[in-house]
């Protein structure tokens, strides 16, 4: 009798092991899958802020080479002040209304950006300068960044969510405030990089 | 029967979602750092190349993979090009010191991406005027050999001093994970007890005892694998026979930069 008591007792603890083994498991999981996220949502602020870093070089360039359009560069500026001003913390970003506020800002400051060099067409001079090829590829590959830094993001935003919401995952997940998170809504212009014609 | 039709069922719906996460198709990974499949060298070029290409990397451990496609199917060549650097692994893992040249040769344009660890050496600038400068002109005039070859002669000049001699590839341990070990000794050592328990019954009780002792065998089984499951795989790399073989791409990471054009 007594044995089988502690086999009793011995199946017990070893099915509460199971469930405990595969909690931690799980909830490593979901700490790894989290981290994921937040390294490419830092990745993602780095190009954007690596884009506005270019900025007062680029502006500063086109207008000592030419007598430039002012209102064109106003417009620059102005969008980056605002999309500089907008920071997302990794805390913020189960929040889809604070995400589309900093996509807003940062899609104005891109057609800002877009219509300063569609403008600078005009300018043959301007063009033919080294310094403005340059700070034209330069945006031309921050773009590309952009782009990249974008896109996974959202794959690892969707493998986290994927993990939050499955069974058994969201018993952890909402045991330990595993919200899910804001992928990037696709959007046409954007994820267009400038085209640069040489 | 009808059990696993439905599990191929959630398993193809399970599928779709993933394939559809890989945002740009590349070609299979050749594990060569010449690969033409857009037909623009020569046997023996390539050969030159490759040749010239792996003597770089024996000595400064950064690989430059020359990449030629028919077609991009509409995919934007520094697109392609990064991809295709990240997924193939070009360059050393930590370091990131890989490009990759792409040309596709019915969408005329081509393409430098510079690994994470080469955008110092290598800005987009640079590889720009590359493309600009020595690319655009060859190709212009069909000479796809001279254009790359001088090409790559001008990346490796300008990636010079960014990356000493490194020894080559090591061998990425297994990190195998604290709980994998941990969940490991735990359940030998909660078996132990079990058989303990089970070993104090002699001759085992009326029935139950003896199917306890038959299911035994095959319980064990799920618990090695899943012990073990903690410690991950190590590199698989294959070394090249004869010597000076290429080893295989390192697993660098590619972030979007370098520079094209289109002639």
């Amino acid at each position: 009798m007594r044995s089988k008591g502690t086999l009793l007792l011995v199946v017990v603890l070893l099915l509460i092991g199971f469930a405990g083994c595969s909690g931690c498991g799980t909830y490593n999981n979901l700490v790894t899958e989290d981290e994921a996220v937040e390294q490419a949502w830092a990745n993602v602020e780095t190009t954007y802020q690596r884009r506005a870093d270019l900025i007062p070089n680029l502006v500063s360039t086109v207008r000592g080479a030419a007598d430039f359009e002012q209102e064109t560069l106003t417009q620059v500026t102005e969008a980056r002040a605002r999309a500089t001003s907008i920071n997302i913390d990794a805390d913020d970003l189960n929040d889809p209304e604070q995400m589309q506020q900093y996509m807003a800002a940062q899609q104005q400051l891109s057609g800002a950006l877009g219509r300063l060099l569609a403008v600078a067409e005009n300018y043959p001079q301007l063009r033919a300068t080294e310094s403005f090829r340059d700070l034209q590829v330069q945006l031309e590959g921050t773009e590309n960044r952009i782009n990249v830094a974008r896109t996974r993001y959202n794959e690892a935003v969707r493998s986290y969510n994927t993990k939050v919401r499955s069974f058994p995952a969201n018993i952890f997940a909402g045991m330990f405030g595993f919200d899910r998170r804001t992928p990037f809504e696709a959007d046409e212009g954007a994820s267009q990089a400038p085209r640069v014609e040489f | 029967m009808l059990p696993r039709w439905f599990g191929l069922i959630l398993w193809l719906l399970a599928a779709v979602p993933v394939t559809l996460a890989q945002s740009v198709q590349v070609i299979p990974n050749t594990n060569d750092l010449v690969t033409d499949r857009g037909d623009l060298l020569t046997p023996t070029q390539e050969r030159a190349l490759r040749q010239k290409l792996l003597a770089y990397e024996d000595t400064t451990s950064t690989q430059i993979a020359v990449v030629t496609l028919p077609s991009l199917d509409g995919v934007p060549a520094s697109m392609y090009a990064t991809e295709l650097g990240q997924q193939w692994g070009v360059g050393q893992r930590g370091q990131d010191n890989g490009a990759v040249l792409l040309v596709s040769r019915d969408d005329r344009e081509v393409f430098i991406a510079t690994g994470y660890g080469l955008e110092g050496a290598i800005p987009d600038a640079i590889a720009s005027r590359i493309v600009r400068n020595i690319l655009l002109p060859n190709f212009r005039q069909g000479d796809f050999y001279g254009g790359i070859d001088a090409g790559v002669d001008a990346l490796v000049l300008a990636a010079r001093g960014e990356f000493q001699a490194t020894p080559s590839r090591t061998p990425s341990g297994g990190g195998g994970g604290d709980f994998g070990l941990f969940g490991f000794i735990l359940l030998i050592v909660i078996w132990y007890f079990l058989l303990k328990a089970m070993r104090k019954r002699p001759g085992g009780g009326p029935g139950e005892g003896g199917g306890r002792r038959h299911r035994r065998g095959p319980d064990l089984t799920p618990f090695i694998i899943w012990g073990s499951s903690g410690g991950s795989g190590g590199w698989g790399g294959g070394g090249g026979f004869g010597g000076g073989g290429f080893g295989g791409f390192g697993g660098g990471g590619f972030g979007g930069g370098g520079a094209g054009g289109s002639w």
